[in-house]
């Protein structure tokens, strides 16, 4: 028992390891109701595209607070300079909506397409 | 991005790896690593302190740097282990550098090594006198190692014939107030043997006992927690606190 657990449970850390550092992949992904963060930049795309920016302004703030939550699970797994140009283009999609610059929110929302596509990869 | 937790966690992942792996790695002393092994280390403690502190990378890549290392360090061990020819390309082999008193330049300057950098390891080793050498050999660890001339050489018991006893070692019985049962069997004692021995030391308890060894001959050495020693012994010139 005593050999099994020398080796298992250096093993098992290196595995833990493994798993923190490559988590970012799947922690990402939605795992709830409110961290929907790229279905959230979808509808406010629609909804810029539609003109309908009380629904947009109101798709920012679940957004914002998806972002939120997906930076604190996986800043572990991340380049920091990721996460803070994501929160630069998340800060530049909130102003334009503001401005109501429909222009600038989707050029801002394709750079994030972009920057999700390289999150965690 | 709360760095604190970030640094934490990458902290406690390249210590336990640096520490998983230098256990794999084997417990060559430190006095014996070559100037590879020594150079090498030091890249690994490298990468493991970037992977703890620079977040400006994901953890991931300086954690393959790591395993990357240690694997090669690892492959290079078994390959001078098992391929002696291999061995000696890879790790070097002792050079001759002084023969019956005579310095052997060719070597020396194979090895880079200056004839200043030479006396010094010989004094180092207490040999003033170069004449008394008769063969000096420099390590793959960058030790030189010295045979002084048979007219040189310290006196032993055996020159003088003086008989001797085969050596043994002293074995811990009680730690911390702990019997060692097991070092006891050993010795091949028991607990009213200690218990005796203890009592001739005027010790009751086996919690007053900080150290107990049996000594090579088979006396038992006792250190108590209290030491009862004086104030004579006290270093400090000035009353403190410090």
């Amino acid at each position: 028992m005593k050999k099994f657990l020398l080796y298992f449970i250096p093993l098992l850390t290196l595995s833990v390891f493994i798993a923190v550092m490559n988590s970012g992949a799947f922690l990402k992904q939605p795992l709830g109701k409110d961290d929907r963060l790229y279905e959230s930049i979808q509808l406010i795309e629609a909804g810029v595209k539609n003109k309908d920016w009380s629904k947009v302004k109101t798709e920012t703030a679940k957004m914002e607070k998806a972002w939120d939550k997906i930076a604190r699970r996986i800043q572990f797994s991340v380049e920091k300079e990721q996460l803070l140009e994501i929160d630069g283009t998340i800060a530049r999609i909130r102003g334009a909506v503001e401005a109501e610059d429909d222009q600038s929110v989707l050029e801002e929302i394709y750079y994030y397409y972009g920057q999700w596509e390289q999150l965690a990869r | 991005m709360n760095e604190t937790v970030v640094v934490i966690i990458r902290v406690i992942i390249s210590f336990f790896t640096l520490l998983i792996f230098t256990r794999l790695l084997g417990k060559q002393e430190v006095g014996q690593l070559t100037f590879f092994d020594y150079i090498n280390g030091i890249t690994i403690g490298s990468i493991a302190a970037t992977l703890a502190t620079d977040l400006s990378a994901k953890a991931w890549a300086h954690w393959l740097g790591l395993v990357g290392y240690a694997l090669l360090t690892g492959l290079l061990q078994y390959i001078t282990i098992k391929n002696r020819y291999l061995g000696k390309v890879l790790d070097g082999e002792p050079t001759v550098v002084i023969e019956n008193g005579k310095i052997l330049e060719t070597n020396l300057r194979k090895m880079r090594i200056k004839l200043s950098e030479l006396m010094t390891l010989l004094r180092s080793q207490q040999i003033f006198d170069i004449t008394q050498v008769e063969y000096a050999v420099f390590e793959i660890n960058g030790e030189l190692s010295i045979k002084p001339k048979p007219e040189y050489l310290p006196v032993t018991r055996k020159d003088l014939q003086i008989p001797t006893k085969p050596g043994r070692l002293a074995t811990e019985v009680i730690q911390d107030g702990v019997v060692l049962d097991q070092n006891l069997e050993q010795r091949k004692k028991d607990r009213d043997w200690l218990h005796q021995q203890l009592r001739a030391h005027n010790i009751e308890n086996i919690k007053e006992v900080s150290y107990a060894l049996i000594l090579p001959n088979d006396r038992l050495y006792v250190d108590k927690f209290d030491d009862n020693i004086g104030k004579e012994t006290e270093m400090g010139d000035y009353d403190g606190p410090y």
